[in-house]
């Protein structure tokens, strides 16, 4: 990945978001379409250690064993996924953050599955960059390197294109996963998201050995 | 190797009945699944797993079909077909592959046909473009295989009289209803007024233990939810564990079979199948049932070439794959804001169990007499992560995000019950639906997977919006907001029947009427391949029933 390299900055965000969407085939436009408002797409994911959990927003952290560590967290993209995904869903006293969610540690989750479609995976991935040629041609700096009203303004040149647009979409299906799926798969700690939206699960909930890849 | 006496190819509603009802008279059974065997224990109210990942399904980079659809028509003015992998569309036809097959997810939602359904073309007459004929039974023939079901599989419910009640041999269900939803209360109050018949939908769905399974636990999370009390009569719970402890059932999880083998007097000899460990592996048995449901049913036998069935099992008159049949009809809803209506409609756990049958047959001053179907009344579908993700837009379709979408989510959550509805119409058996084999698209294990076209008749869409719109007004009555419906000729994977109609004419059906293939005297089709017509219900009871049927024709030919 080549996320940290410093963007082109000689091309106006407007180009930018052209370009991105022109990279993009029908074909693909349309798979990746149907991969969202349908239904998702992988099946086989974490296996491994259980995380430590050392900082507050992975301290309900114990559903995904992927091997996921605090330092890597640290490290891109998953600072700028963050970041963007705390945008998306604010901390704003209206409910949980996606911080409070776990969604970054979620989103990695599914990026990292096996099985996960490799355009899908790829399309997330490349998203960064784009999302960094937005932030440097509007503002100079990276994403992660903005305040939050910057990022804000970048998310909404990014949302207003086709292709961005999309992008955020996919984005957000994951923080909506993090937000409702079963606390056992690493976001919605302690049912936060449940209790937000007053929605009752149903019952009996997963024990760890048996989420779905250990089904089937 | 082990001869067994019966070798049947799929373990769902179609393969467990003569599974139990085999073993239960002595004969030895093996009983080939391509599906993992998943258990009570191993199902959990899990959205990822139930409906988001492909769990209870094959990957379809792996096992795919190809979708024929109308893609309008050219300048001569036939139509065109546009042919679509659906691992490319990522249009999913898979529903069940585990032992149990999809009966482990369904509702649940049990009605029996009506002797018209039976002979449709007799009552209605035909209709241009589609291919309606009357059954080679008739409904007292399978009435006593419905009644069989009820306390085989455990049917709840309460008998209510209705103008269009079909006749019953027993008083009511061996299981009283389960628990029911306040909203049902106000739904009766509502049609009542409108002199309408509210029916209480049977279930298959215990309220109480029984014969080792246990009652439902009401957890609200029912349809496409593998059951975890067992409660649900699927074929796995209700059926094939009773098979197994007969100590005459095999069942072998994770056997896809390939191909059924033919001698030269065209009998079927053996089944291949490929093992959990990709091993080829080999069945034989006096006699084959298939039940793979109605697509996978029609390509195994398209697979099946032999030297009496040069284009395969049953098809030497070309008509397997034909007439394939989904379930017509259309979906729609209205919301009940707690504000207006009360706390009581949060509650999650009891069930609606309303259906309306009023205008199963409808005598209507512009359209004149014709076949109509049946309404069902049921929640919303509890899942969040399907609901959040259909949050995400606003009314001009821009993407919502930040504060304005957690506002959004809030209060489409907290708002209001949505009761919905969903119609089932006869699909008219046409010739441009059916299955056959593709000619280039293979799965993982090399053989052509099913191509199936999937046109419909115009006038499925006619009774669909006949039906929407009363169900609707249902609705409207009951003083829901937001009320919305819409019809569709899309076709729903879940409820799939047809492609080896059974008939007295080899030259146009597949089966004869016991569901023997015409001219194999040693192969039997058991799922939902059979029904020539549809009905205008979900398709399990009707397939319980004649499988149980069949299996007595079997027990007394062996």
């Amino acid at each position: 990945m080549t996320l940290c390299n410093k963007p082109q900055t000689n091309q106006t965000v407007e180009q930018l978001l052209r370009e991105w969407e022109t990279s993009l085939s029908p074909e693909l436009t349309a798979k990746l379409t149907l991969l969202h408002e349908r239904r998702a797409f992988m099946s086989a994911v974490c296996k491994g250690a259980a995380v430590i959990s050392v900082l507050p927003i992975m301290a309900a952290l114990q559903g995904c064993e992927n091997k996921t560590t605090i330092e890597q967290l640290q490290q891109q993209p998953w600072i700028t996924f963050a970041a963007v995904q705390q945008q998306l869903f604010p901390a704003d006293g209206n409910g949980p953050s996606a911080r409070d969610l776990n969604a970054v540690h979620y989103l990695k989750f599914v990026l990292e599955a096996t099985d996960t479609d490799p355009d899908d995976k790829q399309f997330l991935l490349d998203g960064i960059k784009w999302l960094d040629g937005v932030a440097d041609a509007q503002h100079g700096q990276h994403f992660s390197k903005l305040n939050p009203l910057q990022q804000q303004q970048v998310v909404e040149k990014v949302a207003g294109s086709e292709a961005g647009g999309r992008w955020l979409s996919h984005l957000l299906l994951y923080i909506f996963e993090a937000l409702l799926a079963d606390p056992v798969y690493g976001g919605n700690p302690q049912g936060v998201g449940w209790q937000w939206l007053e929605h009752q699960p149903g019952f009996p909930q997963p024990p760890r050995n048996k989420r779905y890849p250990e089904l089937g | 190797m082990k001869d067994y006496d019966v070798c049947i190819i799929g373990s769902g509603a179609g393969g467990a009945p003569v599974a139990l009802e085999l073993s239960r008279a002595g004969y030895e059974v093996v009983v080939l699944e391509k599906g993992p065997w998943l258990k009570e224990t191993d199902f959990y109210k899990d959205e990822l797993a139930c409906c988001r990942r492909s769990v209870y399904t094959p990957s379809l980079k792996d096992e795919q079909h190809v979708i024929e659809d109308y893609d309008g028509k050219d300048a001569q003015g036939k139509y065109k077909w546009t042919a679509t992998p659906t691992s490319e569309s990522g249009s999913d036809f898979w529903n069940g592959n585990v032992v149990g097959g999809s009966s482990n997810f369904m509702s649940g939602f049990f009605y029996r046909l009506k002797p018209q359904d039976f002979r449709l073309l007799s009552e209605f007459g035909p209709i241009k473009g589609a291919n309606i004929v009357d059954w080679p039974i008739g409904y007292d023939e399978l009435e006593p295989y419905y009644t069989k079901v009820e306390s085989e599989v455990g049917v709840s419910g309460v008998v209510m009289p209705h103008p269009f009640a079909e006749p019953r041999s027993t008083p009511n269900f061996p299981f009283p209803p389960t628990v029911e939803h306040p909203i049902s209360q106000l739904i009766d109050q509502t049609c009542q007024a409108m002199q309408l018949h509210p029916i209480r939908t049977p279930r298959a769905v215990l309220p109480q233990a029984h014969a080792g399974r246990r009652g439902c636990e009401y957890s609200g999370y029912c349809g496409s939810y593998g059951c975890s009390s067992g409660a649900k009569g699927s074929a796995r719970a209700a059926l094939l564990d009773r098979a197994v402890a007969t100590g005459k059932c095999q069942i072998i999880p994770r056997a896809k079979v390939q191909r059924l083998v033919s001698d030269a007097k065209g009998k079927v000899t053996q089944a291949l199948y490929v093992d959990a460990a990709q091993q080829e592996q080999t069945i034989r048995a006096k006699l084959f049932v298939v039940a793979c449901q109605a697509i996978e049913t029609a390509r195994l036998l398209l697979q099946s070439t032999g030297p009496k069935h040069p284009r395969g099992l049953g098809n030497n008159t070309g008509q397997v794959g034909r007439n394939l049949v989904f379930s017509a009809g259309g979906t729609g809803g209205g919301e009940f804001p707690y504000a207006k209506f009360g706390e009581a409609l949060k509650a999650r756990g009891p069930f609606v169990n309303r259906g309306l049958q009023d205008w199963y047959f409808i005598q209507d001053k512009k359209l004149g007499r014709l076949k109509g179907g049946t309404i069902d009344l049921l929640l919303r579908h509890p899942n969040p992560i399907a609901r959040a993700n259909s949050l995400k837009r606003d009314e001009d379709d821009k993407l919502l995000w930040g504060s304005a979408l957690k506002q959004k989510l809030k209060t489409e959550f907290t708002r209001a019950q949505s009761l919905r509805f969903e119609v089932f119409n006869d699909w008219l058996p046409t010739d441009d639906c059916f299955v056959t084999l593709d000619g280039a698209v293979k799965d993982k294990w090399q053989t052509p997977v099913a191509k199936i076209r999937v046109g419909y008749h115009d006038h499925d869409l006619v009774v669909a919006e006949y039906l929407s719109d009363k169900a609707k007004a249902v609705l409207r009555q009951m003083g829901a907001e937001n009320i919305s419906g819409s019809v569709s000729g899309s076709p729903p994977p879940n409820l799939v029947a047809g492609g080896c109609r059974f008939g007295n004419d080899p030259n146009t059906s597949v089966l004869d009427k016991t569901c023997r293939v015409h001219d194999v005297p040693n192969l039997f089709v058991t799922d939902g391949s059979f029904m020539p017509t549809g009905g205008s219900v979900p398709y399990t009871w009707t397939i319980y029933a004649n499988a149980f049927r069949v299996a007595e024709v079997i027990r007394t030919s062996l």
